[in-house]
């Protein structure tokens, strides 16, 4: 049974966890509803300029863009529409996308939301390990040739936009050697097969390979890097060298667990952060995330969809935090007894 | 030597990266690319059975949030995205031939008919129509549609549209519907009848024996929907990006017309940017798309096969759009409100700057047209050409250039009438005449001592506002006009909030018929009430009027400044003579040309051209797109005239097939009919009835007469594609070489 | 047997650091010979800066860039009649052969020595798996025993770093250093973070542990009332030179180089209540040390002699020797 203060200290940090979501959502709202965008305008306006068409009766028209605004919910005060989306937010059911009538907004984040995750989770926690692993071991190494190479390529990489990045990999991967073509794919039905995983690789390498080359040479890099050449200069480490300990040894039990817990930090808000998308890498790859479908949505004002988005991000960082605050003693044993 | 160069290690790095980037970006691609094509089709099909069309323009990165939505009569509008309307999905009872402005029977056998007082209209509907699932196609289902979008507010355009026109429906039996609208109105058929677009221009039909049994059918998504086209769909992408269809092989059109598409399947892909859709033809995955005039140069160097509007050949751009291209003011605005203000701005732009800003390598541009009517047969020569003296009044560039003049020839227009001359003088002195001075800076002023700004908007990129909103604000500019020019995202809530002076829009065009669509309704003054939610194509209902009347949506957000027009009665009469007329009645023309009249006099927008667009075919595995001097259908692939397009295809021998036909599907002569619907005193029913068809006074007009004067054109050049420059190149090698070894120097210098 | 363990011959070796593009030479130990005893405690005393610490790394074979040898040897004695130079070995080998083998070291600020993310347990497996095949619960059985017969508690044994108070962290390096009987222990400055009690305890415990093992402990130190508590002969340093070696009850009776003169009586005695005087000056720059003898320029009884030559250490009486021209003369 674990110890009354630490029954304590989770409670309280869940209760902190609730709050800040509450909190954040209502911001949300609140400034998407300050938004000057009137998505029935917008719905009319776009279908009227396409076809370049005229509506005819004004008094039809009222009444349709009456109609439309209680479709929508956007009729009613502000408090009144704030309770109600709060009581859907509160069983995750954002209701009816405006965008896309009828689908709910939970389905159409649905048929994003397995490519954003899989994409960034995947290249997220890659880049970030690998960016660590090497951070740590060219600090070893600091003054080699290698260290110093790595370090000039750090440095050149990290300045690099990645849609910069993106878009010399699409010119040689997608043009010039055509590895990878750029049509949209198909998976296959059978999510157990060869052919899918092979059709899923070929959709995501691209994209992920842009996130990870610049985050993990990048910023990982860098900072696991730094970190690792403060703790070289620790006592502690001093004394695992004299005592003649292997340098694998140290780079796993001195270097990486002290380093772990700044870059664990990191790591889990910059994973909560994933469910905005990431928007550029999206459009230069044609890549069905959930970054285009926010932009679209913010564009229209589609504020149910735009509240769903952001309520799991939202939700994704506060948990991501959460998490990582209840796992810090497991992690490293100077915060147990607090 | 050797330790210099390791001193200065970082700096080379730097440079080695820097060189390898350029390299790579600027040196041109020498594979030939033979790679095999990706598509997400399933095994086993081969590229010659697959037409790939890209909708780009209307749906950049796939149609959105849900890619199942095929019930557009529901709040949607990206119909093209999915290839609905290109492959006759969704059908209307008629559709337009564009290139002729000819009826073509499809749902119906005749031509409407419509009751001598225009109140009533009838339907014939063609037998032996059946659905995609078999189910026969009949009347209920034409009568189910109307009650549908009836029903149900909630449909929004849909409903506002029936209630609007109809009054009843009834079946007079299983082919023949009789709708009864609620005012005379000769053009109710064009809700019916699919000229460019689709819906939510014109209505098609669904299908009774689907939407019956939905207990919803408000929110039904209508997925995999029951189609009356040669095609059914087979897969969508749960993301939205592309979309499959398969032919029908027991279609209606192949056992009652003889009409058999060639392509077997046909994929509609969202590719997401310009340059994927270059790399994609160049890789010979797309079929058809349509480039900007920046992109079109790269894949017409790139891909040999790819023909534009003339194949390889001058000219490329297609400029038949439907639409023309103008700057709409806010006549509700002061000074905007003064005729003069907007003559002065019309005369300070220099067309022939914007003209050249356009030109693709070929030569092509957009077309110049001073008035809102598009530029082909006949409204070319009945509107432009036909008010050539009321434009001279107006100050018509009589010495245009002689490439333009050319250009106007090769495409069969009227060579004279080009735009408004650059005349700089004659825009001061309509300044000055309502007080406006030049301050001692050169800027302009208003009366009370104010700078004259116009605010100039647009949305950013799409529908060729870039670069024109760039150089008629820079235009301005130069004779001393303050520009404030705005590129907005969320265009549409500006324009809504009715505080900009100038927007770029495009409310003029027009079709091959003698009317001029639905533009002239809007411009009565009855559409000027209060709480009316004024359409986006400016204010001219509301010119004249005392600013009590204006909606108070505009004058909550804007201070309303007193319009003066002394036509205000003249301009509604003719709107109302103009409804009153059939659109196939020749005196409509005279109608048409007073409405322009004033239009002119008044200047209300400003049209600046009619576009230039690059429809791209590639023909490496599909033959027969539609082209200048085989101008069977019009290639606008996000409309459903696309259909036409789709007829006329064949393969070529390069790709291999299995299952698609060799020969293109020809639309037989009997199903097209001339414009002109029919109009009889006695409804159509079983019994015998005298149809009479009315005498109408004839007018001859001339035909293009494209062949001959392209013959004589042909030695015109290509204009050759710029190859890299090397000594660009080399210079910036050695620029950067120089830059990276001075930065590594100081950096070393700064160490110690 | 001789009872010689480690002998120190003309040993030389500083740093090398860059400075404005020029590179320097930091003279930390210049010409060191000193023989070490077996079962003896050997204090090493100066006061900060003189080259103590220096010349414990050097003798461990711990030279990291930028310390680098200048000459010298120092020589192991392994068994009768057979050196082994450790500066002659080469990394790998020093680690392997050497350390906690032979040699081991007690560092300086010996608190914060311990990785805060491993447990006790860890650092005693650290060493045991790196010196001899064992498994892990067989380790784990040996922890706890050894921790208990150096008076630890076995709760210890999974505890953190931080978890203990900064006296028990000492014991368990002094634990960590004796566990595999290493010849010689080094030690620099063991107990100066700590507060006096506590001082006292691990000196005494340092003390009982030697005269259990019998092996060599050689103490660095500036503060002399360790040296005087627990080592039995007594080196001095300064200025990178060793001027006077003894036994430890010469040191503090008859003390004959000026410099331990001046040292011993700088240091406040029982019932002493007189004033204490300091040495005038400060250690010398040892980029550019004197020449001569490096103590002159504080020297009160300075000759001319002391400018010009470098005394060498001679031995004045039995046992005893010091560095200083003066006495040299007698």
């Amino acid at each position: 049974m674990l110890p009354k203060h630490l029954i304590k200290y989770f409670l309280f940090r869940i209760l902190i966890l609730l709050a800040t979501i509450f909190t954040a959502f209502t911001i949300t709202f609140v400034i998407l509803k300050i938004m000057p965008i009137d998505i029935v305008n917008n719905i009319i306006a776009r279908s009227m300029a396409v076809t370049g068409a005229a509506l005819g009766d004004p008094e039809a028209v009222r009444r349709m863009y009456e109609i439309y605004y209680e479709i929508f919910g956007l009729k009613g005060t502000f408090i009144e529409q704030y309770v109600s989306f709060l009581n859907r937010f509160l069983t995750m059911d954002f209701g009816i996308s405006i965008l896309a009538r009828p689908a709910t907004v939970q389905e159409v984040i649905s048929y994003r939301l397995p490519w954003t995750v899989a994409l960034l989770v995947f290249s997220t926690i890659l880049s970030w390990v690998i960016g660590n692993i090497i951070g740590a071991v060219v600090s070893l190494f600091e003054g080699s040739k290698l260290s110093n190479i790595l370090q000039s390529l750090a440095i050149i990489l990290y300045p690099i936009p990645y849609y910069v990045f993106a878009l010399v990999l699409i010119y040689i991967f997608g043009y010039i050697i055509p590895l990878f073509s750029l049509t949209p794919i198909r998976l296959p039905s059978n999510i157990f097969s060869l052919e899918f995983i092979i059709t899923v690789f070929r959709a995501m390498t691209l994209p992920a390979l842009s996130i990870i080359v610049i985050g993990a040479l990048g910023w990982w890099f860098l900072s696991s890097r730094a970190m690792a050449l403060n703790i070289i200069s620790e006592d502690f480490y001093l004394y695992g060298e004299i005592r003649g300990l292997p340098k694998l040894h140290l780079l796993k039990k001195y270097l990486l667990k002290n380093i772990l817990l700044p870059q664990i930090t990191a790591l889990s808000i910059n994973l909560g952060t994933i469910f905005g998308g990431a928007l550029l890498t999206e459009i230069l790859f044609n890549y069905p995330g959930l970054g285009t479908l926010l932009y679209q949505a913010v564009n229209a004002g589609d504020y149910p969809l735009v509240l769903g988005i952001v309520s799991m991000s939202i939700i994704g960082v506060a948990v991501a935090t959460c998490i990582m605050d209840l796992l810090y003693p497991l992690i490293d044993p100077r915060i147990r007894y607090r | 030597m050797r330790k210099n160069w390791l001193k200065h290690r970082l700096s080379i790095y730097v440079l080695v990266c820097n060189f390898i980037l350029l390299a790579v970006l600027t040196i041109p691609n020498s594979f030939t690319v033979t790679a095999m094509p990706q598509l997400p089709i399933p095994p086993g099909i081969p590229r010659g059975d697959v037409l790939v069309i890209e909708n780009g323009v209307v749906c950049p990165g796939g149609w959105g949030p849900d890619p199942y939505q095929f019930n557009y009569y529901q709040v949607g509008w990206a119909t093209a995205c999915t290839g609905f309307l290109q492959t006759g999905c969704g059908s209307p009872l008629w559709y337009m031939n564009l290139t002729s402005g000819e009826l073509i029977l499809w749902l119906t056998e005749k031509p409407p008919i419509y009751s001598t007082d225009y109140k009533t209209l009838w339907i014939m509907l063609r037998k032996g129509i059946s659905w995609s699932d078999g189910h026969p196609f009949t009347a209920d289902d034409l009568i189910f549609t109307i009650e549908y979008c009836r029903k149900y507010p909630e449909l929004g355009l849909c409903n506002v549209r029936i209630t609007t026109n109809v009054e009843s429906v009834r079946k007079l039996d299983d082919y023949t519907v009789e709708i009864k609208l609620k005012e005379p109105n000769p053009y109710y058929h064009y809700e019916w009848t699919m000229r460019h677009y689709g819906w939510p221009v014109n209505f098609y039909v669904i299908p009774k024996h689907v939407f019956e049994k939905i207990e919803d059918p408000v929110k039904y998504k209508f997925y995999p929907p029951v189609c009356l086209g040669p095609y059914k769909i087979v897969d969508a992408d749960p993301t939205g990006k592309w979309y499959l269809w398969e032919r029908l092989e027991n279609w209606w059109g192949t056992k009652l017309l003889g009409i058999k598409p060639s392509p077997k399947y046909i994929l509609f892909v969202a590719l997401g940017s310009q340059e994927r859709s270059v790399i994609a033809m160049a890789n010979n995955e797309l079929d058809f798309t349509e480039f900007t005039s920046e992109y079109v140069r790269i894949i017409m160097d790139r891909n040999p096969y790819a023909w534009a509007w003339n194949k390889r050949d001058f000219p490329w751009a297609w400029t038949r759009d439907e639409g023309t291209r103008e700057l709409v003011f806010n006549i509700l605005k002061y000074p905007f409100n003064l005729t003069e203000v907007r003559w002065a701005l019309t005369y300070a732009i220099d067309y022939k700057v914007i003209f050249d800003a356009y030109k693709t390598p070929d030569g092509s541009s957009i077309v110049p047209n001073p008035l809102p009517v598009s530029r082909f047969y006949p409204l070319e020569q009945l509107y432009v050409s036909g008010l050539k003296t009321e434009l001279m009044k107006y100050n018509l560039d009589t010495t245009p250039p002689s490439y333009i003049q050319d250009y106007l020839r090769v495409l069969g227009l009227d060579d004279a009438i080009t735009w408004y001359k650059h005349d700089l003088e004659k825009a001061e002195e309509l300044l000055k005449s309502v007080g406006f001075y030049r301050g001692s800076d050169g800027k302009w002023r208003l009366p009370d001592g104010k700078i004259f700004e116009v605010n100039l908007i647009s949305l950013p990129g799409a529908e060729f506002s870039f670069p024109l909103v760039h150089i008629v604000a820079d235009q301005w500019r130069r004779f001393g006009v303050d520009v404030k020019l705005e590129v907005i995202e969320a265009y549409w809530d500006r324009v809504y909030s009715h505080t900009w002076d100038v927007a770029f829009e495009w409310p003029g065009g027009g079709f091959p018929t003698l009317d001029w669509w639905e533009t002239p309704r809007e411009w009565h003054s009855k559409n000027c009430v209060p709480g009316a939610r004024l359409p986006w194509v400016g204010y001219i209902m509301c010119y004249g009027l005392p600013p009590e009347k204006i909606p108070e949506g505009v004058r909550k957000n804007i201070e309303v400044a007193k319009t003066v027009f002394p036509d205000r009665e003249k301009l509604d009469n003719l709107v109302e003579k103009y409804i009153d007329t059939p659109p196939w009645d020749p005196r409509i023309v005279d109608i048409v040309k007073d409405l322009l009249s004033i239009h002119l006099k008044y200047k209300f927008w400003i049209t600046v051209f009619s576009p230039a667009r690059y429809m791209v075919g590639n023909s490496y595995c599909w033959e027969g797109w539609p082209t200048l001097k085989e101008r069977y259908a019009e290639p606008k692939p996000y409309c459903s005239s696309f259909l036409f397009t789709i007829l006329g295809l064949k393969p070529s021998e390069r790709c291999p097939i299995k299952e698609s036909t060799t020969e293109p599907a020809k639309v037989p002569k009997g199903l097209t009919v001339e414009l002109k619907p029919l109009v009889s005193e006695y409804p159509p029913t079983v019994t015998p009835t005298v149809i009479t068809t009315p005498t109408m006074i004839t007018i001859t007009v001339v035909e293009e007469r494209t062949r001959t004067i392209i013959s004589t054109i042909t030695t015109k050049v290509v204009e050759e594609v710029p190859t890299i420059d090397w000594t660009l190149l080399i210079t910036m090698a050695l620029v950067t070489l120089v830059i990276g070894a001075a930065g590594g120097y100081l950096i070393r210098a700064r160490k110690k | 047997m001789n009872d010689e363990v480690l002998r120190i011959k003309n040993l030389s070796g500083g740093y090398l650091v860059k400075r404005d593009n020029t590179l320097d030479y930091i003279d930390a130990v210049n010409d060191v010979n000193i023989i070490i005893k077996r079962d003896e405690v050997f204090g090493i005393a100066g006061e900060s800066g003189c080259g103590k610490s220096t010349l414990l790394k050097l003798l461990y074979g711990y030279v990291k860039s930028p310390l680098i040898i200048k000459k010298g040897e120092v020589l192991l004695s392994e068994s009768t009649n057979y050196y082994l130079n450790i500066l002659s070995l080469k990394n790998e080998e020093v680690k392997k052969k050497i350390w906690w083998k032979y040699i081991s070291w007690i560092p300086q600020n010996s608190m914060n020595v311990l990785n805060p993310t491993i447990r006790i347990k860890d650092h005693f497996l650290e060493i045991l798996r790196m010196h001899m095949k064992i498994e892990r619960d067989e380790a784990h059985k040996l922890i706890v025993e050894y921790l208990g017969l150096l008076g630890l508690s076995k709760d210890i044994v999974n505890a953190f770093p931080h978890q203990l108070s900064g006296g028990m962290r000492q014991r368990i390096i002094i634990a960590l250093a004796l566990i595999t009987r290493p010849k010689i222990v080094l030690a620099d400055e063991p107990t100066t973070a700590l507060d006096v009690v506590v001082q006292r305890g691990i000196l005494q415990w340092l003390g009982y542990k030697q005269r259990e093992l019998k092996n060599t402990m050689i103490i660095v130190s500036h503060d002399l009332s360790i040296h005087a508590m627990l080592s039995k002969r007594i080196g001095i340093m300064y200025a990178g030179k060793i001027v006077e070696i003894s036994r430890s009850e010469n040191i503090f009776e008859k003390p004959l180089h000026p410099y331990t003169q001046l040292l011993l009586s700088s240091l406040p005695r029982l019932g002493d209540k007189s004033l204490r005087i300091g040495i005038t000056g400060s250690p010398p720059d040892l980029i550019r040390p004197p020449l001569g003898c490096r103590f002159h320029p504080r020297c009160p009884y300075c000759i001319e002699r002391c400018i010009i030559e470098e005394p060498d250490l001679t031995e004045a009486e039995k046992d005893h020797f010091i560095a200083c021209s003066r006495i040299e003369k007698r």
